[in-house]
């Protein structure tokens, strides 16, 4: 009999563990993220986790905004986390007009990174969903490689 | 026999969500911490949140200032940061200010890869933080251990940057937003300082512009304090900001127009933005902002 209470409670054990190694957590995904700027130097990193969209609604997304200066070369990265079923995408406005977006429509590819040539100081607005409007985390960073 | 069976199994259930719980917990409580009373709440933003919608707090990176300093081939200059002493400044409002100008001298020294000098700084923003009970994020040991090796330094502008990061984003957060707030303006008005500083030395024509697109974000950032204005403290600081912001007014902005360019190098999506921004600031104008942004900043540091 003990060694059943035993067995259980290892089985127990393993279960968490297994839990608590598993799951990927936002600050696991900023660090992952970042060791992909290569040359580039950090700024910022910003963490969007999003719940699936409703039926017949709209995906649902999350902005933040930053002042990007003229003559810079700024690098993003976008990196989705396993654990959920959406991947991340990011679209980049200024005067509310749409700069870039990293999902390719014609052929439903996602593009992790963008390399932007900014020309034009003033502020940024980021937003990202996911596609499909599957729920999702994902870790954007934004990072600087160089003056132009 | 079932009885003792099923009381056992309740134990070890309850042994296990005690397990999970701790750890749940623990991965919560790594951005909560005790604020005292008489902290918290004293800085939730006035304005409303459509309002601040198309403002942009993250304006106080100074990267890219420090990258074109450095890459005018201009000699680092030691007298150009603010000193390191800290036990004169008393008053959350001097602390936060200070933490900003500290912020942005650290990405100077950062990016002439001084980290010896860079220690000192380091030191005195442990205090100022501590002071201001956002010690927490600030991982001071090491960053200690980095700024001794200096094959570390991009570990180091990393850790660093991302523990400012942290602070400014838990002090928005947690209703301190006039903290975060100062932040911003310290770390402004530093960098406005050390590129005029820079350009009295170095006429560059993208060192001109780059002070005279200041304009932009100096709109921004007055909105900001002027959330808090009714603060005397903060009454005093937008009244100094008010001049520099009367000055900006002259600098004439353009813009030309133009779509962006799409290519994918390398798996990356690389955009070439044709939309550009023409500064024009004329000489004597220049002189003024520059004057008058280190008449501030000097004021601000007690110098």
């Amino acid at each position: 009999m003990k060694r059943f209470y035993i067995i259980i409670l290892l089985l127990l054990l393993t279960l968490g563990f297994l839990n608590s190694t598993q799951a990927q957590t936002g600050e696991e995904l900023v660090n992952m993220c970042t060791e992909l700027t290569e040359d580039a130097t950090y700024m910022e990193d910003f963490t969007v986790k999003l719940s699936d969209a409703a039926p017949g609604e709209d995906p649902p997304s999350q902005k933040k905004s930053y002042m990007l200066k003229k003559n810079t070369h700024y690098r993003f990265i976008i990196c989705s986390s396993r654990d959920y079923p959406g991947r991340g995408i990011l679209k980049i406005y200024n005067s509310k007009k749409l700069v870039t977006s990293n999902y390719v429509e014609s052929t439903g590819k996602i593009i992790p990174t963008i390399d932007f040539k900014c020309h034009k100081t003033g502020p940024y607005h980021f937003w990202v969903e996911f596609e499909d409007g599957k729920e999702g985390l994902a870790v954007v960073v934004l990072s600087f490689v160089k003056r132009l | 026999m079932i009885k003792m069976r099923f009381k056992h199994l309740t134990y070890i259930f309850i042994l296990f969500f005690v397990m999970i719980s701790c750890k749940s917990s623990n991965d919560k409580n790594s951005d909560e911490f005790n604020v005292p009373d008489s902290v918290a709440n004293q800085g939730v933003l006035e304005i409303s949140e459509q309002a601040m919608d198309n403002v942009t707090q993250n304006i106080s990176s100074n990267i890219e200032t420090a990258a074109l300093i450095k890459n005018l081939n201009v000699p680092f200059s030691k007298e150009h940061l603010a000193p390191t002493e800290v036990d004169n400044y008393n008053t959350q409002f001097d602390q936060a200010l200070l933490l900003g100008v500290y912020g942005a001298d650290l990405g100077y020294l950062n990016m002439y890869s001084k980290t010896t000098v860079a220690l000192d700084y380091l030191s005195s923003i442990r205090k100022l933080a501590n002071s201001l009970n956002v010690g927490q994020f600030f991982d001071f040991n090491t960053l200690q251990r980095l700024a001794k090796n200096d094959e570390n330094l991009d570990s180091l502008m990393y850790i660093s940057q991302r523990n400012f990061n942290q602070m400014d984003q838990y002090l928005r957060e947690n209703n301190r937003s006039n903290l975060s707030t100062l932040m911003v303006a310290g770390g402004w008005i530093e960098g406005l300082y050390l590129s005029g500083k820079v350009f009295k030395n170095r006429p560059d024509p993208k060192l001109r512009e780059a002070i005279g697109e200041q304009k932009i974000i100096l709109g921004d950032l007055m909105i900001l304090l002027k959330n808090f204005e009714k603060d005397p403290d903060f009454a005093g600081l937008i009244k100094d900001f008010e001049r520099l912001d009367e000055l900006f007014k002259k600098v004439e902005i353009s813009i030309e127009r133009g779509e962006p360019e799409r290519q994918v190098v390398d798996g990356r999506l690389v955009i070439k933005q044709r939309e550009k921004s023409i500064v024009t600031v004329p000489d004597e104008l220049l002189d003024k902002i520059i004057n008058e942004s280190i008449e501030i900043r000097n004021k601000l540091i007690n110098q």
